[in-house]
């Protein structure tokens, strides 16, 4: 019966006369009205029952993005890494996993250039090793490194309730925490890939609730959450943390004389990062100062500078593919001196991406929040710290959402309270406002969970900002596919056609890479070949053409 | 102003100023609705309820309304261009009776005007009954435009709702209904932007509808008056729906028997106005088919074939020789009616398939509250409402055909129904909570928001996302643009100074599309439309027309080509590419037809 209901679009032929916007209009009708029905009589009860109860609330926005994502894994399998910052991380985690801050450069190391990662004088990742630490203990855990990111998840959206509690009265806690797993939940991008951005908004969630929790009442387990955040922020994104410093720092001026005593116990956490931080940059660069990001930068010229700095020059021989990403990292400049009128016109060009941290439905409380912010100043605080990190980051010529990963939950907070002020003048249309939030995340996540091979295809293109690995690297997993199906330890050469597109990297190895059942190297050509064939002689060689048609094309290795 | 414009500049997040897609601004649109109706809910729902009580403010406004919306959207969507066969035979009629006048003297070269729908002998008419044609003229003659006449219906119809409705249930509600009924079969809706009628019939059936539960109380003449001239109005408008309007009135006072006096006298009142109406159909009768008691219709039948007859009738037998494009309209009309009679199976099979065309008569959102009209059929007035209801669905389905305007009589009792399902449903309560209200605002929240996003849509519809959405927005119909290229070729005979004749040749491939359509004074118009009957005969009519300038029209190509009329002596042999199909008709949207062919 509902399958005839929804046999075709065309409201002339459809049993109920009903086209495509019309089952739209009744889901959105269904779910709200239910919504409104059960608000007095059950949800609001039972938000008013368990929401001053942060363990009940904690646990339950923790395990809820986790279990709605698994629900997910029949249409939605586990992510494969398809983006080299993935692969970045996954190698932290790798090298993590291995008791090790950095490997042993490989005796052959031209065979294994890629991005992001040093060859010389240790084999390592670039990144901080916050994110890295997460997969590496998920892979512990579990046997998936993405268990990580899953953890990461569900500590954000517990400690984003955790957060607001400091900010707000227990109900609207409640509602941003849920708000969490609606925007940064089952069907972000934060959640499908290996990038990262939850870890750092959860540190942030520690910073930012812990700091009105100090300024009440000087705590030192308030003060060990915000030496906690800080650190775990430090070890994901070491730059951004200035401006989280900055914000703290701001925020403890009008009482600094309370807080001064909290800084021992601050540190008491903090160093130990910075210690870790240190260590890395020695084991991997040989230098205690310098990080790893900047030895790539000297070496490779990646990833490009910040813009009031000159343009970094490669100093190594780089490959074709590293030598495009080199050039393309240089056009995210518009030219070699970044102006006031460039970086304006950069800011102004971002203003885009803030849509992630709202849902279409919460732009409406932005202007609420900015009321409230007009009267209290710790929301003016709120909105100069988003300024501090919007001009801070506008100073790296690219742009990734997980950089402002720290304030997610400032964008909660604007927009709980936001709705909060619409609600003094109308409970009813905030509670709109927030059941349109839900009926959103509903109404995609049902999309996902029973993914209409006809539907699906063509309403997904309406949803934006999500990203549920749709797409996923089907070549990629097709070639493990076909590399599980051949017994033995195997040998790999990744030879790309002039065609190739650069970003497409196929060479991507473990930490250790002697003891890798699959070692994947670049084809330098038969004679230098013959020197890498010649050390994994034990080993079965294959040749693989990404580049050759829909799927890349294994093979023997003549 | 600029920077707004912007904000549409693409509906790719990562290319968009703000970063939003198209479902994000449908969202953001729906929240502004949802949470300023809540505020705006909050500070005037008292005024909102206190101007319901004010009849005549409520019906002035829900007048002026539908109008005064249809109008701000013509720089997008001008007065409709008539298309089809029905549209241009109601335009003959109205025209006919601008001209005062029930009928045309048949054309000395008819065979030249040949259409559908419109009867060359005994007399050149319209085979419609009068009352669309009253309305269009009355439009033609006091604005100099006849759609005019169906603006005014409209008007009409979404005032007389609400008057309908204060008499069935609260003023409140009635408002509610009378807005619905703006938002519903307003300025979007298929009555408003063709010449077909609807609303007409929409708007005797409140005047009938309204005036019986009055009549009833107060057995007013008043009300009687109104119960007849609803009545009247319907029969001229749709004579078979008429019988079963009747049926329902006579079944709403059936109980009253006891009263007959005051029956007798109601009735007395309400024929007064119901009689002429009669003998005004007669009088048509006569005079287009000269016989008293023979409707146009009926004979059209006779002589073409069409309409098809009802399906417990066999198929007609055409008594004229059909056109080509005659043929195959016959074809396809008893095609749809089917080789023999009707059985069970095959009535209540199409009975069944005409479930979808009351989408017509409920936005999505309002199908929620439709299940709380089984809690009020312990009012016997509600039940009565569902049997008019179903005698209308059951009743027009003894036609092979559905259009909405069938049951355009009773389009009053679906906003009852709809109404009275508002009410019982804020009536709810849930381990008692009242949560009622708060949901029957948020359903109405988004009938609002419905009508205010295409609306919206509508008044740019010169850009190209609003072009994208239209094939979104179901049961509506606007019209936009040159469908199928003849303001194009009106605008070009403009161009040329003195009288004008145009002979139509369609290509082999040509279905039913027709060109040849003429007004009540053919000898008059300044450019007359004729068929392509060769060159030998169309010498006759040029000979007929010896002051008029002689085009070719082919409507066939894209765009239709409007060249000189060659003449047997200048004309080389020619004819139109055997290969040369005709292509698809370039529609911005898709129309909607009901049934048109199965």
């Amino acid at each position: 019966m509902l399958a005839s209901l929804l046999s075709t679009f065309d409201p002339v032929k459809n049993p109920i006369g009903f086209g495509a916007s019309d089952f739209i209009e009744l889901t959105i009708a269904t779910l709200l009205v239910a919504l409104v029905l059960t608000w007095r009589p059950i949800i609001e009860p039972l938000v008013r029952r368990y929401s001053p109860q942060p363990s009940w609330c904690m646990i339950g926005l923790a395990i809820l993005p986790v279990a709605l994502r698994l629900a997910l894994l029949a249409h939605h399998p586990v992510p494969s890494p398809d983006i080299y910052d993935e692969f970045g991380h996954l190698f932290v985690a790798d090298t993590l996993r291995h008791f090790r801050l950095a490997n042993q450069a490989h005796a052959l190391p031209q065979f294994f250039e890629t991005f992001f990662i040093l060859q010389a004088p240790t084999y390592s990742s670039i990144y901080p090793i916050g994110q890295g630490i997460m997969l590496a203990v998920g892979r512990a855990i579990s046997g998936y490194p993405w268990a990580g990111v899953l953890l990461s998840t569900s500590a954000f959206t517990a400690l984003c309730y955790w957060m607001l509690r400091g900010w707000t009265t227990p109900a609207w806690a409640l509602a941003g925490g849920i708000l969490a797993i609606v925007e940064f939940g089952p069907l972000n991008p934060w959640m499908n890939s290996y990038w990262g951005g939850t870890l750092a908004a959860a540190a942030g969630c520690l910073v930012f609730g812990a700091l009105p929790r100090l300024t009440k009442q000087v705590r030192a387990r308030d003060a060990l959450a915000l030496g906690g955040g800080l650190a775990i922020h430090l070890l994901t994104r070491p730059y951004e943390s200035i401006f989280i410093v900055i914000a703290v720092s701001l925020f403890f001026i009008p009482s600094v004389k309370r807080v001064i005593g909290t800084l021992p116990v601050i540190a008491l956490v903090v160093l130990p990062a910075m210690g870790i931080t240190l260590l890395q940059d020695k084991s991997v660069t040989g230098l205690w100062t310098t990080l790893p990001y900047q030895l790539s930068q000297y070496q490779y010229g990646v990833p490009a500078s910040l813009t009031f700095q000159p343009n970094p020059i490669p100093h190594r021989e780089l490959t074709p593919q590293q030598q495009l990403e080199y050039k393309s990292q240089l056009a995210f400049r518009e030219g070699d001196k970044d102006t006031l009128k460039t970086y304006l016109l950069r800011l102004e060009y971002r203003v885009r991406f803030y849509r992630f941290f709202f849902l279409a439905p919460l732009f409406l409380a932005i202007p609420a929040f900015c009321f409230a912010a007009a009267r209290e100043s710790r929301y003016a605080w709120v909105l100069l710290t988003l300024l501090i990190f919007a001009l801070g980051i506008n100073f790296f010529p690219a742009f990734q959402l997980h950089y402002l990963g720290a304030a997610t939950c400032l964008f909660v907070l604007m927009s709980v309270v936001g709705m909060q002020q619409i609600s003094r003048w109308s409970p009813e249309a905030s509670r709109l406002i927030l059941f349109l939030c839900l009926i959103h995340f509903v109404f995609w996540y049902g999309m996902h969970l029973f993914e209409d091979e006809q539907i699906a295809p063509t309403m997904i293109q309406y949803e934006t900002w999500d990203s549920i690995n749709h797409r996923n690297p089907e070549r990629r997993i097709f070639v493990n596919h076909e590399l599980a199906d051949i017994p033995g330890k195997l040998l790999v050469f990744v030879r790309y056609s002039p065609r190739h597109i650069f970003q497409d990297e196929w060479v991507y190895n473990e930490a250790s890479i002697d003891e890798a059942r699959i070692i994947w190297a670049r084809d330098l050509g038969p004679r230098e070949n013959e020197k890498l064939r010649a050390l994994y002689p034990d080993r079965e060689i294959l040749l693989l053409e990404p580049d050759v048609g829909p799927l890349p094309q294994l093979g023997p290795y003549f | 102003m600029f920077y707004l414009f912007r904000l549409f500049y693409s509906f790719l997040p990562l290319h968009n100023p703000i970063g939003f897609g198209a479902a994000d601004f449908v969202e953001i649109s729906l929240a502004l609705v949802l949470a300023g109706g809540a505020l705006a809910w909050s500070k005037w729902s008292a005024a909102a309820e206190r101007l319901a009580s004010r009849t005549a403010v409520c019906m002035a406004l829900l007048a002026v309304l539908p109008v005064a919306l249809r109008l701000a959207m013509l720089h997008t969507s001008p007065i409709p261009t008539p298309l089809g066969a029905d549209d241009f035979s109601y335009l003959l009629l109205g025209d006919t009776l601008a001209h005062f006048r029930l009928t045309n003297p048949v054309h000395p070269m008819h065979r030249f005007f040949e259409t559908f729908f419109i009867l060359q002998e005994p007399s050149y008419s319209s085979i419609y009954p009068l009352g669309p044609g009253l309305a269009l003229a009355f439009g033609q003659l006091v604005f100099r435009q006849p759609w005019a006449g169906i603006a005014i219906s409209t008007a009409a119809f979404t005032a007389l709702c609400y008057w309908m409705l204060r008499a069935w249930t609260k003023p409140g509600w009635a408002l509610v209904g009378g807005l619905l009924a703006v938002i519903q079969f307003g300025p979007f809706n298929h009555w408003m932007n063709t010449y077909w009628g609807g609303a007409l019939a929409a708007a005797a059936g409140c005047l009938v509808f309204g005036a019986m539960p009055r009549l009833r109380d107060h057995w007013r003449t008043r009300d009687a008056a109104l119960l007849g001239t609803g009545l009247a109005i319907h029969l001229l408008t749709r004579p078979f729906e008429s019988i079963f309007l009747a049926l329902s009135v006579i079944l709403y006072f059936a109980p009253l028997i006891a009263e007959r006096r005051q029956l007798l006298r109601a009735a007395s009142v309400a024929s007064l106005f119901v009689l002429p109406a009669l003998g005004l159909m007669l009088l048509h009768d006569k005079k287009v088919t000269g016989s008293w008691t023979t409707l146009p219709y009926a004979l059209c039948r006779y002589q073409y074939g069409v309409p098809s007859t009802f399906t417990f009738q066999p198929n007609p037998v055409p008594h004229n020789q059909l056109t080509r494009e005659q043929q195959i309209s016959y074809d396809v009309q008893a095609f749809v009616h089917g080789p023999g009679t009707d059985t069970i199976s095959s009535f209540f099979g199409r009975l069944a398939g005409r479930v979808r065309f009351y989408r017509f008569f409920f936005l999505p959102a309002l199908y929620l509250a439709l299940p709380a009209f089984f809690w009020s059929l312990r009012d016997p007035r509600m039940r009565y409402v569902l049997f008019t209801l179903l005698l209308f669905f059951v009743g027009t389905n003894v036609y092979g055909y559905f259009y909405a305007h069938y049951v355009a009589g009773v389009t009053c009792l679906f906003l009852l129904a709809t109404v009275v399902s508002l009410e019982h449903l804020s009536k709810l309560t849930i381990l008692k909570h009242v949560v009622g209200p708060d949901a029957v605002r948020v359903i109405l929240f988004l009938c609002g928001t419905h009508f205010l996003f295409w609306f919206g849509v509508q008044i740019v519809s010169n850009q190209d996302f609003a072009r994208d959405l239209e094939q979104y927005e179901t049961w509506d119909e606007v019209n936009h643009g040159d469908l199928d290229g003849r303001l194009g070729v009106n605008r070009q005979l403009a161009q040329y100074p003195g009288k004008q004749l145009v002979f139509v040749r369609y290509w082999p491939q040509h279905t039913v599309t027709e060109w040849v359509y003429n007004s009540a004074g053919i000898d008059r118009q300044s450019v007359v439309f004729a068929r392509d009957l060769g060159a030998e005969e169309d010498e006759k009519l040029l000979a007929y027309y010896p002051d008029r300038a002689a085009w070719l029209l082919e409507p066939d190509a894209r765009p239709p080509k409007l060249s000189p009329y060659q003449r047997i002596e200048a004309r080389p042999a020619q004819a139109p590419p055997e290969d040369s199909k005709p292509a698809a008709t370039p529609g911005k949207r898709p129309k909607l037809r009901f049934e048109e062919v199965k």
